[in-house]
């Protein structure tokens, strides 16, 4: 679904304003204050203005920006610059500038327009002009006006402090009529930051939202969507009185969002077409059950429907009709929603169109009545009492289990034209998602050899899945010798095959391997580490520096067990010794013990978190300082 | 080069005279009853196959006597799995160059028989971050077994040249290449990497047909160490000859004609421009430097710094870039041009191919494959690639050099200067002058639990190249963060007791000063215990290598980056009352000689002095080409310094 809502405001790094209120600092002052830094905004604005045009709403805005460069390499790299428009944001007028330290005023008059979107969204009307700024040098600036018309009101951008460079002053400043109620949240790490002030004039409320010296945005790959973290306002109109003096509901509570977002799909599958009916008895005739025929419908559109998105205009919210779906094989999140729907209810199946914001924003129903707190839209069946949710997007989940990208989520979900629910999706547990490696080696004359058993379940099975369906015949074996690979690179794999079962959330992977120079003789002794891996080295969190929190894709448990062959005649000079620890936030097990002529270490992880904050962090160091020396024991084999 | 030669003299090749009317073009069409083709059953498990893969390129003349060029593609290609449906479901036509597209047609053949047209509503066009324009849609009613059908014809910006690569990651049963033109004009049509079956024929109204067709191309996958692009089976044409009279057997589209057009474009200046060269060439008082190549890296480091370069800022004007600060290609080639020239500075314009993609060839001039134009000194034989920041002078861009380029010698005749062109291979240096090496110094802390190392790589030649500008342009933060991840990747630990780098100015590559990252971190992870020994794990040190141990049927003949030596010094301080009980395993030698000289090799060996193990690596590629026979000699070498990333020393108590 129309991913446009939470894009707009990082799709530009850069936004921002005027003169007006950054106290003059000089170059010198600001290559002080940002040592080595190429370039800051001196300022990034955004105004808008909303009124009562023809009894509802009217939105306008207007982004003024100013960069000042503060070396001379600036040019070659900090130059381009650009600002979105789209169907719901009409650009309006622009202009851009360059001002010389002499104080020349240098237009730009080269602008290019190309299309804006989600690597994932296959085409979107939304667009992006981006220009380069001229004559840059040190102590020049870059300057932007844009304005434009926001057609339509319910879906207003939040405004992000932040930019790629610092930022003096950013600043979010909303004109509205005095009595329209405006309701705004400051979401991020910083909004204690964030000054906040109401003016309330005779005929307009003022608002304005400023963060004064905003630092540059830092990147952590493993950090949650940006929303979670970034310093940004997310404002929204809940009422305001028309023409008649009367008091009008806009987003003043859920149940106007569901008036609006059941408009979407009020129209659609209204009569099933003849095809689409046959395709549906032809999936279930055979079934007799509600809930075997709920999988059979699931199954099919997980895996004859592809995934492909278009975006235009209102496209981006109202689902295609199950008919034309079905038919073309390929559609959006709310194309399936659409079709899953449509075809469970022909087959007797109660379900029900659901909108749902996915793990990438950190925003809920309960607590914003906006169309941008679900950015996704999946099917809600009932069987037998109880709620399933169906995502038709991921062809490799399993039914009854939603895809772990909206776990913890809650879903908006159409009962009909009046009533709705709010669902909380449930989060899987450590016990559902578990790898359990188990790698026999005994010596041999290739140096280490023998076999592996991985035995995949829950989100990584489905993952595995996914990997294996995308990989060439050619890659094949290059992809196994990755997953199975342990010790050092030397691993070489003989043989490998995958379990028969064909369950979504299990499988199991074999292999024969050998693994040359990993176990040194030398005299009467062998030495190995039994630690074919050693997670988590070099992961500590970067504490205190980072701030932004990591994200888990889900809970998880592995195990990996190895199991060395004791050699005729030989035994070990010494069991290294194990060691436990948990804390709060995680823990390890290393176990060492010799069974039935092995020497076993058994190596255990888990994890329970869907995200760390920083307040985690120092106690999931604190794991890694305990693990990591125990990477360090190596077994001896000595004769007997 | 595209771009300037899109504007062509007609004369060239127009018909004399205008004519009555326009020809017509020929017309694509697809089978009114398609079936399924039997023939993909051979290839069931590829995830797809391309049954047929036609691309038809024709030059029309109109009524005015102008020429027209109409495209036409038809491709068929049968999916046999989720990986083939979801990589050909979506189709991108490219629309750069193009004019308007005269049709587009689009279907897919069900296993049941089925047809699902596309509809024209369906088709929505695109533009991409870096401007380039398509027409997009997705196929309808896809299901295994199922082919997708379709065809287009455009017409595009003429150009007597091509380059269309036949061969990608599926299978390919048949493709071919059309030429169709009025019957004056000769193509010519060269093959590389592949044997395609030619044929001239003659067409209804005149027209004369040039047809290369191939059949049974395999899927081809990248591989480690190999140029992946220059390898396709691929088809280039180029126009030849335009026998209307008078001009029966003058070739066209000479190397000479190519680079005596570049010459004329990039030194042709209006007085205006001239005068602002002149004076910014006062003012920086570069006419005062005594030696060409301090001129020479005055100006780059100039220009490099204060002026940026856009490949799609259409900025060639030498006024508008000396106020602007913003150049395109042509124009930053003008503005040096011009420096250089009042500067009095001898140069050679140079055109080189990424030779990763295709390659600048003597006999058959494709003026398509000059993409990269450069300055050649031939005093000091040094470059200067205007494009490249971390890039500078006397150094060309590694992917340049190694094969043909064109130099446009100058040549006075009386009053006119022009130039001829000159093809020859862009030598690359000697290996023996880029090298990324290691100084390291090993030791023990009190506790034996950890290692103190002293790490020095010293990179020169084409190896400094990319190092110093993420350096020079990063803020303190970014800098520490990219020590922090160097340290990680080479020594595997984040615990960082100094950083710093040496030579960190662009002035100290041009002169060939080594790019030095100097680190000393405490590591944790490369010791363990046994019982009462201490195992170091000393092999890596030298970071991660490349390995090859177990690699899939090679087909690719190998390509380095550069040629190249590393060299590495390692000394290993062995702690008091302890000694090493297997020295020996640091001695590891492979080496590939070729009629008695060594191509490439690595060797280890190691020297006691006291209580210090001096070890010496060496390892070089000193050729960029090896081929595919060689290959098995090749990974050993790759593998042999992996090998010594597993060497592990010993340390008993005496």
């Amino acid at each position: 679904m129309r991913q446009r809502i939470i894009n707009t405001g990082l799709l530009l790094v850069f936004f921002f304003m005027g003169l007006r209120w950054a106290d003059a600092q000089s170059l010198d002052d600001l290559q002080k204050q940002y040592p080595r830094e190429h370039a800051v905004m001196l300022n990034k604005s955004l105004h808008y203005r909303i009124s009562i045009k023809d009894n509802a709403p009217a939105v306008e805005s207007e982004e003024l920006d100013q960069i000042e460069y503060l070396t001379p390499q600036a040019n070659a790299y900090m130059g381009r610059f650009g600002f979105p428009q789209g169907d719901f944001q009409q650009l309006v007028s622009y202009e851009a500038y360059t001002r010389t330290p002499a104080g020349k005023k240098i237009k730009v008059t080269d602008f290019k327009t190309t299309s804006s979107k989600a690597d994932f969204v296959f085409y979107d009307d939304q667009k992006e002009t981006t220009f380069d700024f001229p004559s840059i040098e040190q102590g020049a600036t870059g300057n932007l006006q844009v304005s434009w018309i926001n057609k339509n009101p319910y879906l207003l951008t939040p405004f992000y402090f932040s930019a790629g460079i610092p930022v003096v002053n950013s600043e979010l400043i909303i004109n509205c009529p005095k009595d329209m109620v405006l309701q705004y949240r400051v979401f991020g790490l910083d909004t204690a930051k964030v000054e906040i002030t109401v003016e309330r004039g005779r005929r307009e409320t003022e608002y304005r939202f400023r963060y004064r010296d905003c630092p540059a945005e830092l990147a952590y790959d493993d950090a949650p969507g940006p929303a979670w973290y970034a310093t940004h306002v997310v404002f929204y109109i809940a009422s305001f009185k028309n023409d008649q003096g009367e008091t009008k509901g806009y987003l003043a509570n859920l149940d106007d969002l569901y008036h609006l977002q059941y408009s979407f799909v009020k129209s659609i599958n209204q009569e099933a077409s003849p095809e689409l009916k046959a395709l549906v008895d032809s999936i279930t005739n055979h079934l007799s059950t509600a809930e075997e025929k709920a999988r059979a419908i699931y199954s099919w559109v997980q895996h004859q429907v592809k995934y492909v998105a278009f975006e235009e205009g209102m496209e981006g919210f109202i689902p295609r009709d199950a008919n034309l779906v079905c038919s073309r094989r390929f559609g959006d999140c709310k194309d399936m929603s659409s079709t899953l729907t449509a075809m469970m209810r022909l087959a007797g199946i109660t379900a029900h169109y659901t909108w749902i914001g996915t793990r990438h924003l950190p925003y809920r129903f309960t607590e914003l009545p906006l169309p941008l707190v679900s950015n996704h839209m999946i099917c809600t069946i009932e069987l037998d009492g109880k709620y399933i949710f169906l995502d038709g997007t991921d062809s490799h989940c399993r039914f009854g289990y939603p895809p772990d990208g909206i776990q913890d989520k809650e879903a908006m979900v159409a009962m009909d034209e009046k009533t709705y629910k709010v669902l909380h999706v449930p989060v899987t547990d450590q016990s559902f998602s578990g790898i359990t490696d188990s790698t026999w080696l005994e010596i041999g004359d290739r140096g280490l050899q023998g076999k592996i058993k991985r035995e995949l379940t829950g989100y990584f099975a489905i993952n595995m899945r996914s990997r294996l369906q995308y990989v060439s015949p050619a890659d094949r074996q290059e992809l196994m010798r990755n997953i199975f690979s342990r010790g050092t690179n030397k691993f070489q794999l003989d043989s490998f095959s995958v379990g028969s079962n064909s369950a979504p959330d299990t499988i199991d992977l074999n292999s024969t391997f050998y693994l040359p120079d990993y176990a040194k003789k030398l005299g009467d002794e062998w030495y190995l580490n039994l630690n074919l891996f050693k997670f988590y080295v070099d992961e500590q969190i970067d504490y205190p520096k980072r701030k932004m929190p990591i994200e888990h894709d889900f809970k998880w448990t592995k195990t990996y067990v190895t199991l060395l062959k004791l050699p005729e005649g030989w035994q070990t000079g010494g069991l290294p010794e194990g060691k436990s620890f948990h804390n709060t936030v995680w823990g390890f097990d290393l176990r060492y013990e010799i069974k039935g002529g092995y020497v076993v270490l058994t190596q255990r992880f888990d994890n329970n978190h869907l995200i760390l904050n920083s307040d985690q962090f120092a106690a999931s160091n604190q794991v890694l300082e305990n693990l990591y020396p125990q990477y360090k024991k190596t077994l001896t084999l000595v004769k007997k | 080069m595209k771009r300037f030669l899109s504007v062509l003299p007609v004369i060239l090749i127009a018909a004399f005279t205008a004519k009555g009317q326009a020809d017509s073009i020929e017309t694509e069409q697809w089978n009114a009853k398609p079936a399924l083709h039997s023939s993909a059953g051979e290839y069931t498990g590829e995830p797809a196959v391309v049954i047929a893969d036609d691309r038809r390129f024709e030059y029309i003349d109109d009524v005015k006597g102008d020429q027209h060029l109409f495209y036409t593609r038809h491709r068929i290609v049968h999916v046999n799995n989720d990986h083939g449906i979801e990589y050909f479901n979506k189709v991108y036509i490219p629309a750069d160059g193009v004019l308007s597209f005269k049709e587009i047609h689009a279907r897919t053949i069900l296993p049941g028989g089925k047809v699902v047209e596309l509809s024209n509503e369906s088709i929505k066009d695109i533009r991409d971050d870096d401007g380039h324009a398509y027409k997009i849609f997705a196929m309808e009613g896809l299901e295994k077994g199922s082919e997708i059908e379709y065809y287009y014809t455009a017409e595009r910006e003429v150009s007597y040249f091509g380059n269309e690569v036949f061969q990608y990651q599926f299978p390919v049963q048949s493709s071919s290449l059309e030429i169709v033109c009025p019957q004056r004009l000769v193509f010519e049509v060269k093959a590389y990497n592949c044997d395609p079956d030619n044929r001239k024929d003659s067409l209804p109204g005149g027209k004369t047909v040039f047809r290369s067709r191939l059949t049974g191309l395999s899927g081809a996958q990248e591989e480690k160490y190999a140029a992946y692009s220059v390898n396709l089976a691929r088809l280039e044409y180029k126009l030849s000859y335009n026998n209307s009279a008078g001009r029966v057997g003058q070739r066209l589209f000479t190397w000479n004609e190519f680079v005596k057009r570049a010459y004329s474009m990039y030194t042709t200046l209006t007085s205006k421009e001239a005068g602002r060269v002149s004076d910014l060439v006062r003012q920086k008082n570069w006419g005062t430097l005594k030696e060409d190549s301090e001129k020479i890296i005055a100006v780059e480091t100039y220009v490099k710094s204060n002026f940026a370069y856009r490949d799609d800022a259409d900025s060639r004007d030498l006024e508008k870039i000396l106020k602007n600060k913003i150049a395109d290609l042509v124009g930053l080639m003008r503005l040096y041009t011009a420096i250089f020239n009042e500067l009095q500075v001898k140069y050679e314009f140079l055109f080189a191919a990424d030779r990763t993609s295709w390659l600048i060839d003597r006999n058959f001039e494709n003026w398509n494959n000059c993409d990269y134009p450069l300055f050649y000194f031939p005093a000091s034989k040094g470059y200067l690639v205007p494009t490249k920041i971390d890039c500078r002078y006397p150094l060309i861009y590694p992917d340049w050099a190694g094969a043909n380029g064109i130099f446009c010698k100058t040549v006075s005749i009386g009053s006119m200067t022009t130039a001829i062109a000159d093809i020859r291979p862009i030598p690359l240096e000697d290996y023996s002058r880029t090298y990324n090496n290691l100084d390291i110094r090993v030791s023990l802390n009190q506790g034996l639990d950890s290692l103190l190392i002293d790490s020095r790589s010293i990179l020169g030649g084409y190896a400094a190249i990319g190092y110093r500008e993420p350096f020079i342009m990063a803020t303190d933060e970014q800098k520490r963060d990219m020590f922090k991840q160097m340290s990680k990747n080479q020594l595997n630990t984040e615990s960082i007791v100094k950083s710093e780098v040496e030579n960190l100015s662009f002035e100290d590559a041009n002169k060939s000063k080594p790019f030095i990252i100097h680190q000393v971190v405490l590591s944790g992870d490369m010791i363990e215990r046994a019982g009462e020994k201490i195992l170091v794990k000393l092999g890596l040190v030298i970071g991660p290598q490349t390995e090859m141990y177990q690699e899939k049927k090679r087909t690719m003949p190998i390509t380095m980056a550069y040629p190249h030596f590393e060299e590495r010094k390692i000394h290993f301080t062995i702690p008091a009352g302890y000694h090493v009980k297997n020295p020996g395993d640091l001695n590891i030698k492979q080496v590939y000689e070729e009629n008695g000289v060594q191509t490439m090799g690595f060797v280890s060996s190691y020297q006691m002095r006291d209580n210090v193990i001096e070890i010496e690596i060496m390892e070089d590629y000193r050729k960029v080409f090896y081929p595919v026979s060689q290959y098995e000699e090749f990974a050993k070498i790759i593998n042999a310094s992996s090998d010594f990333n597993k060497v592990i020393l010993v340390l008993e108590k005496n």
